[in-house]
């Protein structure tokens, strides 16, 4: 054959095979860098706002301050929006990537009336609200290019991430089943753990303002945080009902001030200042804060794709972040996790535990405690390399047991199965062992096959083993490890504190 | 959210198990080991920030699709741009006494030809054998401009190899 003729064939055919010259990759860092990034998009999106998820009544002190705005006498109702359901108990479909579309109104307005006031009260300098934008031809030019959407188009130019610039966000909702959608601007600063003003328009959607505890684990999520955060206080809020159809709340936590002005088409638009709980000295006032957020105008978002939801997934609670919780439960933890060693040194003598800890949600968040254990089993695979083991005690609150269901997501499971376009041999199965729910998921790249298996005690907790190997490795098979997994003893811990 | 440590470990063990294949995938595209090492570094570095929301079944495609996401974005860098593609091919690409390896950088050579999205496009299709709907969801466009980025990549390369001497050889 003259490869003329076929160029794919023989471009197929001249892959080149040479293996990768060592590497300089490090997945250490590559978590921390990970984590650093996460930090810096957590803080944006969601403020400071508590993560407390305590089923307490909120109650809201509310007080009509008599807070600077517009004329009410001579303000005209907003245009309202009927969906024909709650849109609190909606959202958007889950598979989007780049969906945002421009939006000028709010971006022109954030420019003057934001932007205004951040330079005011010492957030940004005047000069870093200037910078230059591409132009709209050129924009869609990339869009068409590259097939992207508005604001990918506007990454690959290099014009995202200035001062004060929105680009679009979405966030899971009612464990993923649908998401919220928004959009986000910062202060720009990349290298900061924490933006010092963050404004995220929302559209209508997943979300209420009444105040309560923040994250995604409660349905609708709120926007606004009830417990403290910015400071050891909790926030102080007031509300004030306009004419015109909007509502307007601010949350003083003494050195961080927020509000939300909720707009009668169900948008809303929430900005978080931070303006001197690390001695900045910036100088601004709630009378300054609500007096900007009522200049802003409501924004007409496409809401084609909101629909309600299927159902509400009830998750159990989790645990806010709590500075004490890791040495509090170092005792219950590392009696558990020795009793977990002996039950493994048992059935393989000799496995070396690597490392233990508590194990919690970051700081902010609400989330699952665990006890983690590392082992090093005492053997080698197949291919001769060490196997590593995982244990991991959950106790109540923040999962539910099983398999999640078909087509729906995984974010409140503590095992997931793959999905579709999944390219490993993913198998998992919910099976019964003594009485008690047993999940397991193998998964295998290459010759190397992980395996999950997640036992559920009635009593609320669960534990999960998990490991790595490649090849046949006698008593360390699929039955063998599921066997394992379940004659692990409970974890040590107070039910009693942890009944909700 | 999911915990912690089971994040990383489950991180750590894709990672690890990937790593290989993304540097390959990383040099085809770039053509230089010590960039591709830098590509996956910070498509790795994203995919965590976003780990809690993968789907594992779908992580080797996403992460695909994010390395090709920063390899365009390495191709606007200004030290990157420095390299701008030749007109013609370099000449140890036909100088080379093998056939098999003088096939393999000839062909390399003309690749970086292409631009881009003509590149990453041709290798994800015939290198790393995705079908055009994987394709497609690894460069986050639809099956069309795969179809087309195919063609034009294909065209372009025909033009670029019919001048050397590995074509004219009956294999």
């Amino acid at each position: 054959m003259n490869p003329q003729d076929d160029v794919a064939t023989v471009f197929a055919e001249a892959r080149p095979d040479d293996p990768p010259p060592g590497t300089a990759l490090d997945i250490k860092q590559v978590m921390r860098d990970g984590y650093r990034a996460r930090r810096r998009n957590r803080a944006a999106v969601a403020g400071a706002a508590a993560a407390g998820v305590c089923a307490v009544a909120v109650v809201l002190a509310f007080s009509v301050t008599g807070l600077p705005g517009p004329d009410t006498e001579e303000r005209q109702q907003l245009p309202a929006a009927d969906f024909g359901f709650d849109p609190a108990l909606a959202g958007y479909p889950s598979d989007t990537w780049d969906w945002g579309v421009a939006q000028p109104e709010l971006q022109e307005a954030a420019n003057d009336v934001l932007g205004g006031l951040a330079v005011e009260a010492g957030f940004v300098d005047a000069a870093a609200l200037e910078y230059d934008m591409p132009s709209q031809d050129a924009v869609e030019a990339e869009m068409a290019e590259q097939d992207l959407g508005y604001f990918g188009a506007l990454s690959e130019l290099g014009y995202l991430n200035h001062p004060l610039q929105f680009s679009d966000w979405n966030t899971p909702g009612n464990a993923g089943q649908v998401q919220l959608r928004g959009y986000v601007a910062r202060d720009g600063d990349e290298e900061a753990d924490r933006s010092s003003f963050t404004v995220t328009a929302m559209q209508p959607g997943g979300w209420t303002a009444e105040p309560g505890p923040t994250g995604e684990d409660v349905f609708p999520q709120h926007l606004l945080g009830d417990e403290a955060s910015w400071s050891e206080t909790a926030p102080e809020f007031t509300s004030e009902d306009l004419d015109d159809g909007r509502t307007l709340i601010v949350a003083d936590h003494g050195c961080a001030l927020e509000a939300v002005v909720v707009y009668p088409n169900a948008s809303a638009l929430k900005s978080t200042w931070d303006v001197d709980c690390e001695g900045q000295g910036r100088d601004l006032t709630v009378e300054q804060l609500s007096a900007a957020m009522l200049a802003m105008p409501q924004i007409e978002y496409d809401t084609s794709e909101l629909r309600p939801i299927t159902g509400l997934v009830e998750v159990p609670p989790g645990w806010p972040y709590s500075e004490d919780w890791e040495t509090e439960a170092a005792p219950d933890a590392d009696a558990s996790i020795d009793a977990a060693t002996a039950v493994l040194d048992g059935a393989f003598p000799g496995v070396e535990l690597t490392s233990f800890q508590p194990n919690q949600a970051d700081p902010g968040y609400s989330g699952r405690r665990a006890y983690a254990a590392d082992y090093k089993m005492p053997f080698e695979d197949a291919s001769g390399y060490p196997v590593h083991a995982h244990v991991r005690y959950y106790l109540p609150g923040g999962w539910l047991p099983g398999l999640p269901p078909e087509g729906s997501s995984a974010e409140a499971y503590l095992l997931n199965c793959g999905g579709p376009g999944d390219d490993k041999d993913d198998v998992c199965e919910e099976t019964e062992v003594d009485g008690r729910m047993v999940v397991t998921r193998s998964w295998g790249l290459g010759d190397s096959v992980s395996t999950w298996v997640a036992v559920y005690d009635p009593a609320g907790w669960a534990v999960e083993f998990n490991t790595m190997a490649e090849g046949d490795v006698d008593g360390y098979a699929h039955g063998d490890l599921v066997a394992l997994a379940a004659s692990l003893p409970a974890p040590v811990y107070d039910p009693q504190e942890y009944e909700r | 959210m999911k915990n912690r440590e089971r994040h990383e470990a489950e991180f750590e063990a894709f990672a690890l198990a990937q790593r290989e294949s993304l540097q390959r995938f990383a040099y085809y595209l770039c053509g230089d080991w010590h960039e591709a090492d830098d590509i996956v570094q910070k498509a790795l570095t994203k995919l965590f920030t976003a780990w809690h929301r993968v789907e594992l079944g779908g992580a080797p495609a996403y992460t695909r699709r994010i390395v090709t996401n920063v390899f365009f974005s390495h191709r606007r860098l200004a030290w990157v741009r420095r390299e701008k593609t030749a007109e013609t091919l370099p000449v140890q690409a036909v100088d080379r006494p093998q056939e098999e390896v003088d096939l393999r950088l000839t062909v390399l050579g003309a690749l970086h030809l292409l631009s881009p999205r003509e590149r990453a496009t041709l290798v994800l299709r015939y290198w790393e054998q995705l079908s055009v709907a994987e394709t497609a969801e690894a460069m986050g466009c639809s099956a069309g401009t795969v179809k087309s980025q195919t063609s034009r990549g294909l065209n372009k390369l025909r033009s670029a190899l019919s001048e050397t001497a590995v074509l004219t050889t009956t294999r």
